[in-house]
């Protein structure tokens, strides 16, 4: 069996009184409490902090965790020493599962909870979901401590939002009752679509005479390509919107905005080049106009 | 909507009653209906319960403690979430 030395868990000395365990565990508990962080380890990170202050809060359990620490070898194994039994190992206590081999072979059932019927915990975990999957009532295999449950996923269902699923979170004891477990919706980032509240947003590259002279554009939705026309003289980030083409809510229907986002080629033909340098020389364009950074005073308004 | 009484929740959640009119009054969870002991919660109370009494067990937080964790903590997501979709939004941009 692994030894647990619960003091470098808890990084004091061995010595350490009573006030520096209950700091240092009330650190590293805000750092790793699955509720705070939500990095992967962090949940078994916390267990194994809570398993070591357990003890070491406790004056008489310390007293015995330093007896055994002496038996643990050189390797980082352990062996309880022949006919040990824990002074507050109660009988008929059930195993409390969060709490790992070790401190069980130490301390039994000692602090687990009295018997009897105990509801399950309510569980909550996130559902990675694609944006498709929010179209229509969608069916779902979801995997709960080794088992998989079929959800349905109805549609319009939106980010961060919560389902309830009856009965499914963690057994009870004795017969009691199963607590419920919450699914929170989380959206998956889309490689085409993003999305603001209900709707969902598309960028379209254009050409720059696209641009300028107005174009008929193709733009995917997440129910097919629809065309759509770029009025001439449009802007980057100009949004055209298309009703109705955004997620579906639970009262309202959302839209889709097509942004344009105009964009050079990558390389000029000789060709491109003498038409470019044509319009350069006729057009009396000045993109720097009113620009800020050119070192001349302007009078307009700062933007906010 | 199923609902719940002020008797249900404290079984569901085991915190005591004067816990969980504590919380309500902290703000942490608002009762859907009702007035003290005639309460009516909706069945999502029920997470943001249990997380509220862990923090408050774990980390040795009072309700107070707690409804400003749970508050900066909801806070922490949106803003990384918000953070996250900005940032996607401006790579196809700048892509």
């Amino acid at each position: 069996m692994e030894f647990k030395d619960y003091y470098k868990i808890l990084g004091v000395p061995p010595e350490a009184d009573d006030k520096e365990i209950k700091a240092a565990y009330r650190k590293l508990a805000r750092k790793y409490h699955p509720d705070v962080n939500a990095d992967a380890d962090a949940e078994s990170k916390f267990k194994e902090v809570a398993e070591a202050y357990k003890v070491l809060k406790d004056a008489e359990k310390r007293a015995e965790y330093d007896q055994l620490r002496q038996f643990r070898d050189a390797r980082g194994g352990f062996q309880p020493p022949p006919g040990w039994q824990s002074a507050g190992a109660a009988s008929g206590g059930g195993r409390e599962a969060d709490f790992s081999d070790f401190f069980e072979s130490l301390f039994g059932g000692g602090f687990s909870r009295r018997g009897g019927p105990r509801p399950g915990r309510d569980l909550e975990m996130d559902l990675p979901l694609f944006l498709e999957d929010t179209v229509a009532d969608t069916r779902k295999p979801i995997s709960v401590h080794g088992r998989t449950l079929n959800v349905t996923i109805p549609a319009g269902t939106a980010d961060n939002e919560r389902i309830r699923l009856k009965g499914k979170g963690e057994p009870g004891s004795d017969g009691a009752p199963s607590g419920d477990l919450y699914l929170r919706v989380r959206l998956v980032p889309h490689p085409v679509f993003d999305v603001e509240g209900h709707d969902l947003l598309v960028t379209v590259p254009v050409a720059p005479w696209e641009a300028a002279l107005g174009a008929k554009l193709q733009v995917p939705t997440l129910s097919g390509r629809i065309s759509l026309t770029l009025p001439a003289g449009s802007q980057t980030g100009r949004r055209l919107r298309v009703k109705g083409k955004g997620l579906a809510g639970k009262k309202t229907q959302g839209d889709l905005y097509a942004i344009i986002k105009i964009v050079m080629p990558e390389r000029i033909s000789d060709r491109d080049r003498e038409l470019w340098r044509a319009l350069a020389e006729q057009s009396d364009f000045d993109p720097r106009a009113n620009w800020a950074g050119d070192g001349r005073r302007h009078d307009k308004e700062p933007r906010k | 909507m199923n609902t719940l009484t002020l008797t249900e929740v404290c079984r569901r959640v085991s915190l005591p009653e004067h816990a969980v009119i504590e919380i309500v009054e902290v703000g942490i969870v608002t009762p859907v209906a009702g007035s003290a002991r005639a309460w009516r919660f909706d069945d999502q109370t029920l997470i943001v319960l249990s997380r509220a009494a862990r923090l408050h067990e774990d980390l040795a937080l009072d309700w107070h403690g707690v409804a400003l964790a749970l508050e900066l903590l909801e806070e922490i997501d949106t803003l990384r979430r918000e953070n996250e979709q900005l940032r996607q939004r401006l790579n196809r941009f700048l892509d």
